[in-house]
């Protein structure tokens, strides 16, 4: 019954939207191309004479915004790049449980006989549709390089990020951490993201959750502590840019899989209370 | 057999949304091989209290019984049950048979033969490569008249069942309903046409304001 179910939301959520979450293969090139732009600029101007490779360039995308403090010498800066990428996701993964329960979903949780698999299964959904998100975004980056000619490699250039990202220090990460902080973290703190969505869906309304998850976000961006999780998922906010004051990837991931399993646990308690309505 | 054994039980059923009294203390009986109807104004509570008896709504307080097992306690969701509330929905991309072959999937209670004939009962093709998206009203009420009927269910709920269906398609429900009287299901159904609901049920209960205010056995 169970494996119905997923099926079903698999098929729905994931397969029949496939196109939605290509958009992330197009919001990816784009900011390749940004990226592209921007080494070019320095190359002309001297600054630097490298073309990067992938690794520099999911830096580039990835590297959130330096800790802000407010200020007159300090202009407002905002982390567009971040934002998009991470609000996208959020916005894709709201509407389609809510969707399908006040729809044809009703039809199979009436023969499927359990509420508790209906939440499971829309949990799996999430971290399906997650990861298909990033997917798309990383399979862009990878073309964008491939048509470019850039090594798709991941041994970052430290000289060219220093300058790219406008660091004091150059940046030093293996390949191990490259796919930790460039990959692994950003798929999972979208996916807590997400899933605080889901189930704030059900103790409000969609609308309000994705709100909430908007101002998450924006807490995350300006104010630089562990507990923000945004924070685990920019460059400029790690321990390789930041040293000892940047935020402990550790205590990211402890707070990443806290969230994620209260979010499993209470959407099952509060899903079984839950009334299905029409659909408004 | 089995389903004239079917029994609901409320008792002292009530339902409240946010600070709106939905459904105020309703004590019925419902049993198998008899149609029930439900009489009430927009918004008097007859979705409301079938969406309750599905277990998609849970009571605030009271409790619904199926056969003697709790609704929300003992059983999330009733036994054998087919439901139409409100407007049939289904998946926009995929034919009615298709739609009906998803969900009888689930329970894997009926084979391919017995969707085909329960759609042409209800006057489709089986056959009509029409995608759910191209179907008119009143194809879409019949396809949901056939999802709930065609796992040959102990219980049905099927709210306004002649929406949107013509003369022909009216005389089609009017006798599928019976003939799932006939065989046990307990029927109950919500229906603004008095002329219909009158001649269709055994026994008629007026709702108001989310109250039972008259019951007729006719």
């Amino acid at each position: 019954m169970f494996f119905k179910l997923l099926s079903h939301d698999l098929n729905n959520g994931i397969r029949k939207r496939l196109a939605y979450y290509a958009t992330a293969l197009v919001i990816s090139l784009t900011f390749c191309q940004g990226c592209y732009l921007v080494i070019q600029s320095l190359n002309r101007r001297g600054v630097a004479a490298l073309s990067g490779n992938l690794a520099d360039y999911l830096v580039y995308l990835f590297q959130g915004m330096k800790v802000y403090y407010p200020g007159p010498d300090n202009p407002f800066i905002f982390p567009v790049m971040w934002v998009i990428v991470f609000l996208l996701s959020a916005y894709l993964m709201l509407g389609y449980p809510f969707y399908d329960i006040t729809r044809f979903g009703q039809q199979i949780l009436v023969r499927g006989k359990s509420r508790y698999y209906w939440w499971i299964s829309k949990c799996i959904w999430n971290v399906c549709g997650t990861v298909l998100y990033f997917g798309f975004f990383y399979l862009g980056a990878v073309l964008f390089c491939f048509v470019r000619g850039i090594p798709i490699s991941f041994h970052v250039t430290p000289e060219l990020l220093k300058n790219l990202l406008k660091t004091a220090a150059e940046i030093e990460v293996s390949s191990g951490e490259c796919i930790l902080y460039l990959i692994v973290l950003p798929i999972l703190v979208s996916l807590a993201f997400n899933m605080l969505e889901m189930l704030l869906g059900l103790l409000t309304k969609p609308v309000f959750s994705f709100g909430a998850v908007s101002l998450f976000m924006i807490i995350s961006a300006y104010y630089k502590t562990d507990w923000a999780i945004g924070n685990h998922s920019m460059v400029l906010r790690g321990s390789k840019v930041l040293g000892e004051d940047g935020v402990h990837t550790g205590t990211g991931l402890l707070l990443i899989g806290g969230i994620v399993i209260f979010s499993v646990v209470l959407g099952c308690i509060r899903f079984k209370r839950y009334d299905i309505l029409t659909r408004e | 057999m089995e389903n004239q054994q079917v029994k609901i039980s409320i008792k002292k059923l009530n339902k409240r949304i946010h600070k709106n009294q939905i459904i105020q203390d309703i004590n019925v009986d419902f049993q198998g091989g008899k149609i029930y109807g439900l009489k009430g104004y927009n918004g008097s509570g007859k979705t409301m209290l079938m969406r309750l008896i599905a277990g998609l709504i849970l009571p605030t307080d009271g409790e619904i019984l199926i056969n003697g097992r709790r609704l929300g306690k003992d059983i999330t969701f009733p036994d054998r049950i087919g439901i139409l509330i409100e407007n049939p929905s289904f998946l926009d991309g995929y034919t009615g048979y298709e739609n009906l072959k998803l969900l009888a999937d689930i329970q894997k209670r009926i084979d391919s033969v017995k969707i085909r004939k329960v759609l042409e009962q209800v006057g489709l093709d089986p056959d009509d490569k029409r995608k759910y998206r191209k179907y008119s009203l009143g194809m879409k009420q019949r396809l949901g008249i056939a999802a709930a009927v065609m796992e040959g269910n102990d219980i049905l709920l099927i709210d306004e069942p002649t929406n949107a269906l013509d003369t022909e398609g009216i005389v089609m429900v009017k006798d599928l309903l019976r003939r799932e009287k006939e065989r046990g299901a307990l029927v109950i159904i919500a229906c603004h046409e008095p002329a219909i609901i009158q001649e269709l049920s055994d026994e008629i209960h007026t709702i108001e304001n989310g109250r039972f205010v008259d019951h007729v056995v006719l």
